[in-house]
């Protein structure tokens, strides 16, 4: 591993290339932070009050705007009125779908407040087993091992997610303890949950409410934030579309409305 | 370092316009990619005026990259990730074979990366034993078939769906068939198994973020979260220049990146990746390594007039509408960056006089400044690449091409500056033309150095009487 011995090389490393870059723009310093990162806008409060306090029928039409631009992507979404229907809802689905590899009907979900109301280990057929990625407060190298053995076996995985931009039909996911990020992306089908106030409009608003939001400056982008649009897809043959490169052939969103 | 094969492109590009394998499956990425990027610049709610937003955006990146890319380096050792400043290829791969000895890798999964084909670095793992396998599935097809990237977005365009059965029947021992999706498939069965036992993974950034300290990468199949979520090691390589400052930059250039690679609003998959797993959580890379790159970067950032070619976000939009691209393909550029971007960039890495018929292969008719993203001028650039070769240039190391063609043009000068000379030089003309062979009124070969002119096409003879005769006859008459 790097010793100090090396660090000190990389320091000295980073201090020339840095000074490259100076002598090639012919400075010799930059200006203030703030500056290169913008100041707060004047009507922040306002904005974000905007955004947070969307009244029901706008959150509706944002709904109607992810549901037509996810058709367009091959992502099915599923509004429901509550989360108990939308737990029905994926019992249902996980009886009607076969696995991709092998014979066993294996789910994997997050240990997330909102799949925990789902109820699925209720009245789960006996042919289904499901995981939930519940772990120690810092899981080691056996723990994480036996999860990505779930993982590997399972051919549908759960998340929620933080955001989903109805613009682009994307889906924002944070990594955090309990919710790895292979979930959605290792199984063959991803199925998510969300509730209607998750679905904000643009990036635009992604980006403002990251960044001036304080609640989600506590959150941070994390060391891994993910943008989800639609299954998994190439068009590297002939360009031809199709679904199932690697990640996810098939991807669903059950959008909680009530 | 990538082999440089930039000497053969005449020689290439006459190949490659035989090839109609090849001409068919230009046309038809050419034909849906590129109208069809055009609609989505004009759909945005801002219009095509986004680019230039976009344009400024980049430019202020790079006008500060400095303090940018220190702030980067800062955020993602805080988040305990490594971040090593190459100067050129030969380091940036000899840090890549020292991180892989340390933890003793034996095999690597890869996401499409451009820099890292300009590094060369599958030839220096393989040359050490280390498995290679690219995971995006054209860059996967050309990997098998042992070929380079002929697209910057679709690197394997130039295969058609029988040569990808034909060699999916040859390596993976499936039965023959034709069917893209039950090829893909295939592909993904292979890779899986790969993505699963590789001990680290090798990604490219396509942007990074200074405010926030995170690199992303974007595709579409899946396979560069693949290669940076399973592998215990995930190494990223990115072009020094591939910074922008603030978080909501990246509204404006994912858009106009996505709407410029593919016609989409957005790509399949974005991640924001700022270092290794945290303690408390369940998965992900152990060690996170960021290299950045100069390799000739910061040469092109000292001159102010070609400073804006890093700016390029490398979405490949502009290969997509280039006629020259459009009849000679990728490999004829004969380095990994091809079409206009290629022409303006290769020649600043390699040596403006070694790839100096790329540039001058360019039509410049302005066609890949229109579908820029980031509205990068690259016919200006093409212009002052082969202002260089017609005149020299110490600072780059160019010498003149060819000096016989300044002696002509001066003297060409001097003739169309005088009235009396000129009338002589035409009626001279005039006169010779009558000896050239004509087919059709047209003229069908020309001498000497002329001949160039009239190697593929037939020239139209001067006219009797010249249009200022012509017009003063007209006037003198009553």
């Amino acid at each position: 591993m790097t010793g100090p011995i090396n660090q000190e090389i990389n320091d000295t490393q980073q201090h020339e290339f840095i000074m490259t870059i100076q002598k090639a723009l012919g400075k010799s310093s930059g200006p203030a932070l703030p500056v290169l990162f913008g100041t707060a806008p004047d009507d922040l409060d306002t904005r974000l009050n905007a955004y947070i306090n969307r009244p029901v029928p706008d959150r509706m039409n944002l709904l109607d705007l992810f549901i037509e631009q996810a058709e367009l992507l091959n992502l099915t979404v599923k509004p429901v009125e509550n989360v108990s229907q939308a737990g029905y809802a994926i019992q249902e689905f996980i009886q009607q779908t076969q696995p991709e590899w092998g014979t066993q009907k294996s789910v994997i979900a997050w240990h997330h407040p909102l799949i925990e109301q789902l109820n699925l280990e209720k009245n789960l057929d006996n042919d289904v087993t499901l995981f939930t990625t519940h772990s120690s407060p810092t899981p080691d190298a056996k723990e994480r091992q036996e999860i990505r053995n779930h993982l590997l076996k399972s051919y549908i995985g759960i998340t929620a997610a933080d955001f989903c931009v109805a613009q682009s039909a994307t889906l924002v996911l944070r990594t955090r303890p309990h919710q790895p990020r292979a979930v959605s992306l290792v199984p063959s089908i991803h199925v998510a949950v969300i509730t209607l106030d998750q679905i904000i409009e643009n990036l635009t608003e992604l980006y403002f409410r990251l960044k001036w939001d304080t609640e989600e400056q506590k959150l941070g982008l994390t060391n891994c934030m993910t943008f989800i649009s639609g299954p998994s897809k190439t068009g590297d043959i002939e360009l031809v579309m199709v679904h199932g490169a690697h990640g996810p052939r098939q991807m669903i969103v059950y959008v909680i409305t009530g | 370092m990538s082999e440089i094969k930039t000497e053969f492109y005449k020689k290439n590009a006459a190949k490659a316009i035989k090839d109609p394998v090849l001409q068919n499956a230009l046309f038809d990425v050419q034909n849906r990619l590129g109208p069809a990027t055009a609609l989505a610049y004009k759909n945005l709610p801002e219009g095509i005026a986004l680019r230039q937003k976009a344009h400024e955006i980049r430019q202020f990146a790079i006008n500060h990259l400095d303090i940018l890319l220190e702030t980067l380096v800062k955020k993602i050792q805080d988040r305990g990730g490594k971040v090593y400043f190459a100067k050129d290829a030969d380091d940036a791969t000899a840090y890549c074979l020292k991180i892989a000895g340390e933890n003793q890798i034996k095999m690597v999964v890869k996401g499409k990366s451009m820099v890292t084909e300009e590094i060369g670095l599958n030839q220096v793992l393989e040359a050490n034993q280390i498995e290679v396998n690219e995971t995006d599935l054209g860059e996967y097809i050309i990997q098998l078939a042992g070929e380079t990237p002929s697209h910057i977005i679709a690197p394997a365009i130039h295969k058609t769906r029988k040569e990808v059965a034909q060699l999916f029947t040859q390596k993976l021992g499936i039965p023959y068939c034709e069917d893209p999706p039950v090829l893909t498939q295939a592909a993904r069965k292979a890779l899986r198994k790969k993505f699963l036992a590789a001990d680290m993974g090798l990604s490219g950034c396509n942007l990074a973020c200074a405010e926030t300290g995170h690199i992303t990468t974007v595709s579409n199949e899946g396979n560069i979260r693949m290669s940076t979520t399973m592998p215990k090691v995930h190494m990223a390589f990115m072009g020094m220049e591939r910074v922008v400052a603030k978080l909501e930059d990246h509204d404006a250039l994912f858009r106009l990146l996505s709407r410029g690679a593919a016609a989409q609003n957005m790509a399949g998959y974005v991640s924001y990746i700022g270092g290794p797993r945290t303690d408390d959580q369940l998965d992900g890379p152990d060690q996170f390594h960021l290299v950045i790159l100069d390799n000739g970067r910061s040469r092109i950032l000292a001159d102010p007039e070609f400073r804006e070619i890093l700016l390029c976000i490398r979405c490949a939009a502009c290969l997509n509408v280039c006629p020259a691209y459009g009849k000679i393909g990728g490999h004829t550029y004969g380095y990994p960056y091809s079409g206009p971007i290629g022409a303006v960039i290769t020649p600043l890495f390699v040596g403006i006089n070694r790839a100096k018929d790329l540039c001058c292969g360019e039509p410049l008719c302005g066609a890949c400044k229109d579908a820029c993203p980031v509205d990068i001028d690259l016919p200006r650039m093409l212009l002052a690449l082969r202002a260089k070769l017609a005149d020299g240039d110490p600072k780059w190391g160019v010498t003149r091409t060819n000096s016989m063609e300044k002696i002509a043009f001066q003297i060409w000068s001097l003739v169309i500056r005088n009235r009396r000379v000129y009338d002589l030089a035409l009626k001279t003309v005039s006169l010779i033309q009558k000896l050239l062979p004509k087919k059709n009124g047209m003229i069908t070969t020309m001498p000497f150095i002329f001949k160039g002119w009239t190697q593929s096409r037939d020239i139209k003879p001067l006219a009797r009487v010249s249009f200022l005769t012509q017009w003063k006859n007209r006037k003198n008459k009553p």
